[in-house]
């Protein structure tokens, strides 16, 4: 199965991904974003006198002309900047189902990072950090293509909290892509480690339960330690397991919250209009 | 004694395979649905019971199956009954007079023989009295043992069903008596032992017979029943002789047999019967003194215990077929997933 037909088949069309960043961007690159520099072109950010920014082209007549004591004035322009972009995508075993939907989340960040000149970085971590790219312009295409032909493997999320620290110290968009499968301390850490950022934690759901039928036996396997499980499924159980999805949904919910960071659930397809939606509505 | 410790293995070496019996706990047979997080599903004590509960069974089964295997026998032995009764032994005159009616006639028309009354009342008798074991002697010319001491219903009857058929000459009551004693076995020695001397004559017992008898009649507990059948105008046990000079064990027989017997030293009753009626009653009266408590010992033959470990391993194999078949496997390879 090729990439872009894996892709077709989780994105619900070729919908481009919006978003827009909450801060000031503090970039030497010229981009798309507010920056926090002061520039030439641009929204108006203020007007100062000459000498402190001794540009003539930027004189501003009319302030200057109401001021009593004679003096010029510039006008000063924000400068646009460019940010950097990372999409962290949780690689362990119990991703293999979501795996699509985490390589269709990467391209839509990339070309999204591709039209607004952001530069763009990707970490994959199962067990180990199985592909890190900092954040860069360079075409990404051969990252997608990693990612793309990685097979999730290993446990644990300790492999991605330690890549989540390295990103960077810039502030930075983060995009974290992963099941959430586990406690709510180790989805607590996560977030701790990128408390820097603008993270968007983006949460692939598993379907698996709405497929289990409503009576029977089930041996169930984790993915990731290989335990198993038999689980006589039953009316009672189902409603108790829904709680407990539901419980431990508010629960992810509440602590993103928390860390400044407003989850996204994605389910079984990939909807980059409410993918933008959310970002934009932040 | 319970029934294991007579549990025996045919083929003990089969009991190599019994670490088998591990197997569920090892490995699994289930179709397996990976998981993505098993954290995620809540903790239930009643599918926690059923997993052991199924690899129970399957133990369970492989156990019962390795047993089945080696040939599990519950061995031949014999298991001791009490029941009220007696150990009866039945010694039936077998001479030819017996064929002829009360009244010494060949039967004609609907006349019985004394053999027939005999046979037709002590059929009664043993079918009435369940739980005595009886065995059974025949004599007339030479003793003939006709069945062991068994509390077989069914034999007993066939063995007294004959005794009407027409017999032999002469009445040889020492031999018949001597045989008697080989059917009373030494086994339980508290049974009430009786016997039965059943006849319509009698016969002059040799000195160093008697003595031999004698000696055999200390020997045990027995209880001395004769039943005289007398035929009209011949004498019978309790006739004395008008003439002392007759009182001779040649001539009077069935005296001499009853003094002799009174001299043995064990309980003796004579019945006299001249006709079914007075047999019957003679009969009955024996079946009212003898309620004692009899013990023995039932053989029982070796039985192969096999089939029902294999039906026990059936069983288990149809409830752990029954969880297979609800068995579900959620597939979740969903559109676009690979592997």
């Amino acid at each position: 199965m090729t990439s872009s037909s894996a892709q077709a088949a989780v994105t619900s069309d070729d919908a481009v991904l919006a978003y827009a960043l909450r801060w000031r961007v503090r970039s030497p690159m010229p981009g798309a974003h507010r920056g926090a520099d002061a520039g030439a072109l641009g929204h108006l950010r203020q007007i100062v006198p000459f000498d402190r920014s001794p540009d003539p082209r930027r004189i501003d007549l009319r302030a200057s002309l109401r001021d009593p004591f004679g003096g010029l004035h510039v006008r000063e322009f924000e400068q646009r900047a460019a940010a950097a972009v990372h999409v962290l995508v949780d690689a362990s075993a119990s991703m293999r189902p979501a795996w699509p939907r985490a390589c269709a989340l990467a391209r839509l960040v990339v070309t999204a990072a591709r039209t607004l000149c952001d530069a763009f970085g990707l970490v994959v971590a199962g067990g180990s950090v199985l592909h890190e790219r900092p954040a860069r312009h360079a075409n990404a295409d051969g990252d997608l293509d990693a990612l793309d032909t990685t097979l999730p493997s290993g446990r644990g999320i300790d492999a991605l909290v330690g890549a989540a620290q390295r990103v960077g110290r810039r502030r930075s968009l983060v995009f974290v892509v992963s099941d959430f499968a586990f406690g709510l301390e180790e989805a607590a850490r996560l977030l701790e480690a990128l408390a820097a950022h603008d993270t968007v934690p983006l949460r692939l759901l598993d379907p698996a339960q709405d497929l289990m039928p409503r009576h029977g036996l089930a041996e169930l396997r984790d993915r990731e330690d290989g335990r198993r499980r038999l689980v006589w499924l039953r009316p009672a159980l189902h409603a108790r397991w829904r709680e407990a999805r539901e419980a431990q949904s508010r629960a992810l919910h509440a602590i993103s919250a928390a860390h400044g960071a407003a989850m996204l659930d994605v389910g079984a397809r990939v909807d980059a209009e409410a993918l933008s939606a959310h970002l934009l509505g932040r | 004694m319970s029934v294991w410790s007579h549990l025996v293995l045919l083929r003990p070496q089969a009991l190599w395979l019994l670490p088998l019996a591990l197997l569920p706990w090892w490995l699994g047979s289930r179709a397996v649905s990976d998981w993505s997080w098993l954290g995620s599903v809540p903790a239930d004590s009643a599918s926690d019971a059923l997993d052991i509960a199924l690899r129970t069974l399957g133990s369970l089964a492989l156990v019962v199956f390795v047993l089945a295997l080696a040939a599990p026998v519950r061995q031949h032995d014999s298991i001791p009954r009490t029941s009220t009764g007696a150990h009866l032994g039945l010694v039936i005159d077998r001479s030819g007079s017996m064929n002829s009616t009360f009244a010494g006639r060949t039967p004609e028309g609907g006349e019985e023989s004394k053999a027939a009354a005999a046979k037709r009342l002590l059929d009664a008798f043993v079918e009435r009295r369940g739980h005595d074991r009886v065995g059974v002697v025949g004599f007339s010319t030479s003793p003939m043992f006709i069945l062991p001491m068994t509390d077989r219903r069914e034999a007993i009857r066939a063995a007294i069903a004959p005794i009407d058929e027409p017999g032999l000459a002469y009445t040889d009551v020492a031999r018949g008596l001597a045989m008697a004693f080989s059917l009373f076995d030494e086994r339980d020695p508290t049974a009430s032992q009786v016997m039965v001397l059943v006849s319509d004559g009698a016969a002059v017992i040799d000195r160093r017979v008697q003595e031999s008898l004698r000696a055999a009649f200390a020997a045990r507990p027995l209880r001395l029943y004769w039943l005289f059948l007398r035929t009209e105008r011949s004498a019978g046990p309790f006739d004395a002789p008008a003439d002392p000079s007759q009182d001779t064990p040649q001539s009077m027989p069935e005296r001499h047999l009853d003094l002799f017997f009174r001299t043995l030293g064990v309980p003796y009753r004579a019945f006299e019967a001249e006709n079914a009626g007075e047999l019957a009653a003679a009969i009955d009266a024996i079946d009212e003194a003898e309620r004692g408590e009899v013990q023995w010992l039932e053989p029982v033959p070796q039985r192969d215990l096999a089939p029902f470990a294999f039906g026990i391993a059936a069983f288990a194999c149809a409830l752990l077929a029954a969880a297979k078949l609800v068995e579900v496997r959620v597939d979740l390879s969903m559109p676009g997933a690979r592997r």
